[in-house]
């Protein structure tokens, strides 16, 4: 996968040196300012050519080949973007169902607090928001505003991502804070978590069909009622637990049992509370 | 705390388990965890895992009813019995693996930490 060798100028990601954050199936950067979702905007692009072309030959005005060139535009936006609804953009794969709205939740928490909700928005046709909240911070249930900290991104108007506990859905607020138009950028009832990353970019697999994340009372998040089949994981590893550092331990995730008890989602092994901890340390 | 363990109030003691380096308790739903050893009380005596009786003493809890939960948040934790007997858990210990208990409200239900 190409990486640039100095650090991307627009500084959208959380390493500056990736390729479209990582996602070259769905994204190109001919310029390395900015990712646009190639694919989609092919489709509509062709989309528009076929319209307009079959008005055309059907003997249509000027006005009956422009109508033709915005429903093919149309059709080949809603062609295109079908990949993002069906598999998301980026880690975690969460995408709204049948909106060019996407969504996806990536690094988990950090020092007591959720972050690294990756977030991202693309209104196509009139401009386009990357919200990336790496290094915003907040807890579940808590709002976060004005969009990604270190000047990160680029918005035309600020944004805010409200984190709802219930269901983890996220809401992108556009415009001023008051009477904002809000967009749910999660569905809850299309979608689970297949696995969050961490900040330095290892993968935590989430049992299959886990629902969270919801709080653990101590810092962290825990997706549970889930199953590890098929996921080479055992069938009773059904959730996961991805806790902050606490007095005495680093951060880690830790596999749970129906019960909550700590267990190697691979062999189904009870573990002593005194080592589980080091299952999937970072 | 004392809000989520509230709901052990009226419910009965149904098993003790011993794994590996913890202990949990079932209400018939609800799991107590306890990763830091809890210490029964009664009339007469403080059992603790220095005792040779300790894992009898839990287990002589079957089938009692939870009365009470007194809370100091990270002080300590009582769950009283109707018996008069009450597991004790210090809350100011300090285990290398940081957390104390846990309290699960139904299978594959959130897990509350402490």
């Amino acid at each position: 996968m190409g990486t640039f060798t100095s650090t991307d100028p627009a500084d959208y990601y959380w390493n500056s040196y990736s390729y479209c954050g990582g996602d070259v199936v769905n994204l190109v950067d001919p310029n390395g300012e900015f990712p646009f979702v190639g694919f989609f905007w092919a489709m509509a692009l062709g989309g528009a050519a076929v319209g307009g072309g079959i008005a055309a030959a059907n003997g249509g005005d000027g006005y009956d080949i422009l109508q033709g060139a915005m429903l093919g535009f149309g059709a080949g936006m809603v062609v295109g973007a079908a990949p993002f609804a069906l598999q998301g953009v980026f880690s975690g794969g969460a995408a709204t169902t049948g909106s060019v709205f996407t969504a996806a939740t990536s690094s988990p928490v950090n020092f007591g607090r959720l972050m690294g909700w990756s977030v991202d928005a693309y209104n196509l046709g009139r401009q386009a928001y990357n919200l990336s909240l790496d290094h915003g911070t907040g807890i579940i249930g808590q709002q976060f505003s004005g969009g990604a900290g270190n000047g990160r991104s680029r918005f035309t108007e600020p944004p805010s991502v409200r984190i709802e506990e219930e269901n983890a859905r996220a809401i992108l607020t556009a415009g001023p804070a008051e009477n904002a138009p809000s967009r749910v950028l999660q569905q809850p009832t299309t979608r689970t978590t297949n696995f969050v990353v961490t900040p330095r970019g290892e993968a935590v697999q989430i049992p299959n069909n886990a629902q969270g994340p919801s709080p653990t009372r101590a810092s962290g998040m825990q997706y549970t009622n889930g199953s590890g089949e098929n996921n080479g994981m055992r069938p009773d590893a059904t959730g996961v637990r991805i806790m902050d550092a606490n007095r005495n331990q680093g951060p880690r995730a830790i596999y749970m049992t129906p019960s909550g008890a700590p267990v190697n989602p691979y062999t189904g092994q009870t573990q002593p509370a005194a080592t589980h901890y080091y299952l999937l340390p970072w | 705390m004392a809000e989520i363990l509230e709901e052990l109030i009226g419910k009965e003691l149904a098993g003790v388990g011993f794994i590996r380096d913890y202990v949990e308790i079932y209400f018939d739903g609800p799991i107590l965890r306890y990763y830091v050893f809890p210490v029964l009380h009664t009339s007469e005596e403080i059992i603790n895992t220095e005792k040779i009786n300790w894992r009898d003493s839990l287990c002589s809890l079957i089938g009692d009813v939870v009365s009470d939960i007194v809370c100091e948040e990270d002080i300590h934790v009582e769950v009283i019995f109707k018996s008069g007997k009450k597991l004790v858990v210090d809350m100011t210990e300090n285990p290398p693996w940081g957390e104390m208990m846990h309290f699960v409200p139904y299978l594959n239900g959130p897990v509350s930490i402490w």
